[in-house]
């Protein structure tokens, strides 16, 4: 059975959520608090206050907040089930290789189009760069 | 409202069902092209200029502007008359107009080609005097402009591919009245196009009837209110019988079915969508997909032609499937940027906006309906605990309501407000969830639903419950010709048989992308 993955609907309003938990400043410009979360369901419920509209799958029953600090290399591995999934499903003939909506503004307003060449080429550097990058 | 809605956000602890899917949440027995079969007859149902919930009030541009409803004016417009902008020509000699405008898909990876399959709706560039382009210079030119009837049949990728499939199947029937309707002469031609033009109509309006009546609203009602409305002669609630059908114009579309029940297809629409074998789009790409929003990327290319088989079961097919109806939506319904917020509250998506819309129109609650109905069928209410003992359902409500109440921040004083007088749009979804495990509407639902649907077909006189699709069919060809021209139709009283034949006869069976 293919994974089920978290989708995310509103990019920016998940982006200044994160600001939010990481620096204690309000950036979604509301009335609500947003503690960083220490159960799924209080993840849950701070995404719709925040209006994210994330669909979370079922399987996910914790979640794990990373601090990083300027002095510590931090290499989040994804796990190897879900990279596997991945491969399975771009190696299908046709298969293209997804990317959030928003990267659309950086490609003036053209659907990305990966050639079926390159896609596993994507995959990777897309790997190498957000499980190294500071997110910031 | 925005905190009802809130608390709607709370993903529903479905139990499972005997049929097992891939996901809890799915209705194993709704495949999801109804939910757009849905979407295209509310378009046939009411045409408003601005929605209710944006107008903040009825009556500014807020009025129902659809006269014929169900009759597809949805997919016609006016007619190759009054609508000639979605009417291909016939001949390079005259202006004859019978068959609708498709347009040609786009291969993704390759330049435009002149060889692709005409497989999208029509859509066109236009220069604007206000000097706005969407276009990308030197690579893609914005199509701006959808060539359908009723732009909201371009509101999303499945939506326009639906109303190409329909297209495609009033173009095949008129080529099957052409092949026998004989040589018309010089003068004739006129004419002939337009009985050619109107028959086909009319066949495919029959068609439409036949699977709203058999096909979806057995799938979405009550069993017990679709038995007791599918006949010829229903036993109506809201309205008197004229002469064996109820005449045109002489009532409106309740706002209690256009504000409130009918809301229930968006509980429908699922997170994700095989459209077809090689691709997996997500609901927040899926409704980008329009000449409105998405003009440098149209037209849809082929990762957007809908495989049917993917949307109905045909011949064994694993559709996708419709979510279990709920008091919730999927996630990409909130889409802030297709459903921005629009007044204090901030709230964005389309549940707030069905919420606040039942709100503004001034509807009757649910108690009066219940009441109403029970005074006139007290059978059929006594036949839901849910809807004929209210301290009960009043409790009901009042559980579930409070059981999330952290999602709306919902006080005391909210949760007996609207335990007491619920919203309509969310009392359908309630019920729906609470009557019948959400795989099919609940009883006031059905009641709401079925009063307008087979009121508006019993108003067609063509349309009745008791004849054949075949016998329909002939008296459509003997009203303009003088033998039937359609006996080689077969019974298409599904989506799944409308698809089957439609790629018979527009040679679809073969084509790439597939059709089928």
């Amino acid at each position: 059975m293919a994974l089920e993955r978290m989708q995310v609907t509103n990019h920016e309003r998940w982006g200044n959520l994160i600001k939010t938990w990481s620096t204690g400043k309000n950036y979604l410009d509301d009335e609500n608090e947003y503690p960083i979360p220490t159960t799924i369901d209080e993840f849950k419920e701070q995404l719709v206050k925040a209006q994210v509209f994330m669909t979370v799958p079922d399987r996910y029953t914790k979640v794990q907040f990373v601090e990083q600090h300027m002095d510590t290399i931090t290499v989040r591995l994804p796990p190897a089930f879900a990279i596997a999934d991945s491969e399975e499903k771009l190696s299908k003939p046709g298969a293209t290789y997804p990317l959030p909506p928003f990267y659309k503004r950086l490609f003036n307003g053209l659907d990305p189009v990966i050639p079926e060449a390159d896609k596993f080429k994507v995959h990777a550097e897309r790997i190498g760069d957000y499980t190294l990058s500071l997110c910031a | 409202m925005h905190r009802l809605s809130r608390r709607m956000d709370a993903a529903i602890r479905w139990p499972a069902l005997e049929v097992r899917t891939e996901d809890i949440w799915e209705n194993p027995f709704i495949p999801s092209g109804y939910t757009y079969l849905l979407q295209f007859m509310a378009h046939d149902l009411v045409h408003s200029a601005i929605p209710l919930s944006v107008a903040g009030g009825l009556g500014r541009g807020t009025t129902n502007a659809r006269r014929m409803p169900l009759r597809l004016e949805t997919l016609y417009g006016s007619g190759p008359v009054g609508s000639p902008h979605i009417y291909a020509l016939d001949a390079p000699t005259d202006d004859r107009r019978t068959k609708l405008r498709l347009g040609r898909m786009r291969w993704k990876e390759n330049a435009a080609a002149a060889g692709c399959p005409f497989r999208d709706i029509a859509r066109a560039q236009a220069e604007n005097l206000t000097g706005v382009d969407r276009s990308i210079a030197g690579v893609r030119a914005a199509l701006t402009e959808a060539l359908v009837a009723d732009p909201r049949n371009d509101d999303h990728a499945v939506m326009s591919q639906l109303t190409a499939l329909f297209a495609l199947l009033h173009n095949g029937l008129v080529d099957i009245i052409r092949r026998q309707e004989g040589s018309a002469g010089p003068n004739g031609q006129f004419g002939a196009a337009y009985k050619r033009f109107l028959c086909a109509r009319n066949a495919l309006t029959a068609i439409y009837h036949n699977i709203i009546r058999n096909d979806l609203m057995r799938r979405v009602l009550h069993p017990a209110v679709h038995a007791s409305y599918r006949g010829p002669a229903p036993d109506f609630i809201d309205r008197p019988p004229l002469n064996g059908h109820v005449a045109v114009g002489d009532w409106e579309i309740p706002l209690e079915f256009s504000h409130g029940a009918f809301r229930f297809g968006h509980a429908m629409v699922r997170p994700e969508y095989q459209i077809n074998d090689l691709s997996l789009h997500d609901l927040n790409n899926t409704l980008e997909k329009s000449s409105l929003n998405d003009p440098a990327n149209m037209p849809l290319d082929e990762t957007w032609m809908v495989q049917w088989s993917r949307f109905f079961q045909i011949n064994g097919s694993r559709p996708n499937l419709t979510r279990r109806i709920g008091p919730h939506l999927s996630d990409g319904l909130g889409n802030d940027q297709i459903f921005p917020a629009f007044d204090d509250t901030e709230r964005v998506g389309l549940l707030y906006r069905d919420l606040l819309g039942a709100g503004l129109a001034g509807m009757w609650s649910v108690d009066a309906l219940i009441a109403e109905i029970g005074r006139r069928r007290p059978h059929t209410i006594a036949m839901s605990r849910l809807l004929a003992d209210r301290p009960y359902r009043v409790d009901q409500l009042r559980q579930w309501l409070a059981s999330g109440r952290s999602y709306g921040a919902l006080t005391d004083d909210d949760i007996e407000t609207l335990s007491n007088d619920p919203p309509l749009p969310f009392f359908i979804l309630f019920e729906a969830m609470h009557e019948m495990n959400g795989l099919r509407l609940g009883l006031l639902g059905s009641i709401i639903v079925s009063e307008v649907i087979f009121g508006t077909l019993a108003s067609d006189p063509q349309s009745t419950g008791g004849s054949s699709l075949a016998d329909q069919l002939d008296l459509v060809s003997r009203e303009f010709y003088l033998t039937n021209l359609f006996q080689e139709i077969p019974d298409i009283s599904s989506m799944a048989q409308l698809v089957e034949f439609t790629t018979e006869i527009a040679d679809l069976r073969q084509a790439t992308p597939a059709f089928l």
